[in-house]
C-alpha cells in the first residue's frame, strides 16, 4: 500500500506535470490496465499511476446498482485501507461526497470545490484527511451505465492545497484515461464473473438482447428459428441461474454488467 | 442462485480464503513478492462491498485487522485472518489449519 506521509514528498504539482515525460509515464501504466489479469495486478498498477501522476495515495470506487434492492461497491485502495473500514462504520458508502459528486458530474475537480449533499460530507472529508487525502483531486470515470454504474478516482496528497493551481489542467488530461481504464476493467471483470457463475452462454446473451429490444417469445423464436416454447424454457432456466424474478430483470442485470 | 453469488464467487486471485459461516463477511488472500493482497467482502442488507488492498508488512496488516469494526462481531474469523495473512506475509505460503 502507499503510505503517508510519503517517504519522499512529491514536488509541487506544477513541477511534476511540467516534466517532459509526465504524460508518457502515466499513460504507460494506464495502457497496462486493460490487459491486467487480476485485481492484485490492477491495484499494483494503480499504485504506480498514483505516484507518477503526482499524488501520494489514491482510491478507486466502483458502484453498480442492479435494482432497487441490490447495489455493490468495489474499492481499490492504494492508500491506508483503514480509511475505508472506518468510513464503513460511520456512514453509507452511497453518501460519500466523492461518489455523490461523480453521480452528477463528469468533470475532474479539486476536492475542495465539491459541495455535496451527502449525509455528513464534512465528517467524510475530515476522515479522509486523516488517511492522506488532505488535498484531493476527484476524477469521475466516463460510463455508459448512467446512474447505475459509476466509477470515481480520488487522488490524495498529504500537502494541503496540493491539487490547486497551475498543474491541474495537465493532471486532468493524464488522470481521466486512468479513471476510465480502471472503471472499464472492473465492469468487464464483474461481467465475466456473472457469465461464469451463472453459466451464461452466447445464446443467452442473444435472448436477452432480443428481449431488451421489446421482442416477445414468438418474435424471438422466429428470429432464432426456434419455437416459442423452447424460447420460454430457455428464459426460465436463465432466470433461475441469475436469481432474478423475470426476463426484464434478467436483461437489466445483464445490461448493468455490460453484457448487452 | 444466490443473488450475490456472481459477486462473491471470485476464484482467481486467492491463495487462501477465510469466511464467516453466514457468508456475510469473507476474505480472499494472496501472497507473493509484492506483499499481502487482501480482498474484504462484506454483504449487508442488499449492499455488497469489496475492498481490495495490499500490505507490505505484518504491523500494518494487524493494525488494519484490529481497526476493523467487524473484528468484534466475528472474532474467530479475524483470528483466522490474522494467522493466515501473517503466514502469507512471512513465507508466501498459507498457514497450516488451526488445531
Amino acid at each position: 500500500m502507499l503510505s503517508f506521509p510519503p517517504a519522499n514528498p512529491a514536488p509541487p504539482l506544477r513541477e511534476v506535470t511540467a516534466a517532459p515525460d509526465y504524460f508518457a509515464r502515466v499513460s504507460e501504466v494506464v495502457l497496462r490496465i486493460e490487459s491486467a489479469p487480476d485485481a492484485p495486478t490492477v491495484l499494483e498498477l494503480l499504485e504506480q499511476a498514483t505516484v507518477r501522476a503526482g499524488a501520494d495515495v489514491s482510491a478507486f470506487i466502483s458502484f453498480v446498482r442492479e435494482d432497487e434492492s441490490c447495489e455493490s461497491f468495489r474499492f481499490l485502495l492504494a492508500c491506508d485501507p483503514q480509511w475505508c473500514v472506518e468510513y464503513e462504520y460511520q456512514a453509507r458508502y452511497a453518501d460519500h461526497p466523492w461518489l455523490a459528486y461523480a453521480r452528477k458530474h463528469s468533470e475532474a475537480i479539486s476536492g475542495s470545490e465539491i459541495t455535496s449533499p451527502g449525509d455528513d460530507p464534512v465528517a467524510a472529508i475530515r476522515l479522509a484527511e486523516r488517511y492522506g487525502f488532505r488535498s484531493t483531486f476527484i476524477v469521475p470515470a466516463p460510463s455508459s451505465g448512467g446512474l447505475s454504474r459509476i466509477g470515481v478516482l480520488a487522488l490524495g496528497s498529504s500537502t494541503a492545497g496540493y491539487f490547486q493551481g497551475e498543474g491541474i489542467p495537465a493532471l486532468k488530461v493524464a488522470t481521466r484515461p486512468l479513471a476510465a481504464g480502471l472503471h472499464e476493467w472492473w465492469v468487464r471483470q464483474v461481467g465475466q464473473e456473472l457469465i461464469e457463475s451463472a453459466r451464461i452462454a452466447a445464446e443467452d446473451i442473444v435472448l436477452l438482447e432480443l428481449h431488451s429490444k421489446g421482442l416477445g417469445s414468438k418474435d424471438i423464436a422466429r428470429a432464432l428459428g426456434s419455437t416459442p416454447s423452447s424460447v420460454h424454457s430457455r428464459f426460465q432456466r436463465l432466470i433461475a441461474r441469475l436469481g432474478v424474478a423475470n426476463r426484464t430483470a434478467a436483461a437489466r442485470l445483464a445490461a448493468e454488467y455490460g453484457l448487452i | 442462485m444466490d443473488r450475490f453469488a456472481h459477486l462473491s464467487a471470485r476464484p482467481r486471485v486467492e491463495d487462501l480464503a477465510v469466511s464467516e459461516r453466514d457468508g456475510s463477511v469473507s476474505f480472499k488472500l494472496a501472497g507473493g513478492g509484492k506483499g499481502l493482497y487482501v480482498e474484504r467482502l462484506h454483504l449487508r442488507s442488499g449492499t455488497f462491498a469489496l475492498q481490495a488492498m495490499r500490505f507490505e508488512d505484518e504491523r500494518t496488516f494487524l493494525r488494519w485487522c484490529d481497526a476493523d469494526h467487524l473484528n468484534f462481531r466475528y472474532p474467530q474469523l479475524y483470528s483466522d485472518l490474522k494467522r493466515s495473512g501473517c503466514a502469507l506475509l512471512s513465507t508466501g505460503q498459507p498457514s497450516p489449519p488451526a488445531a
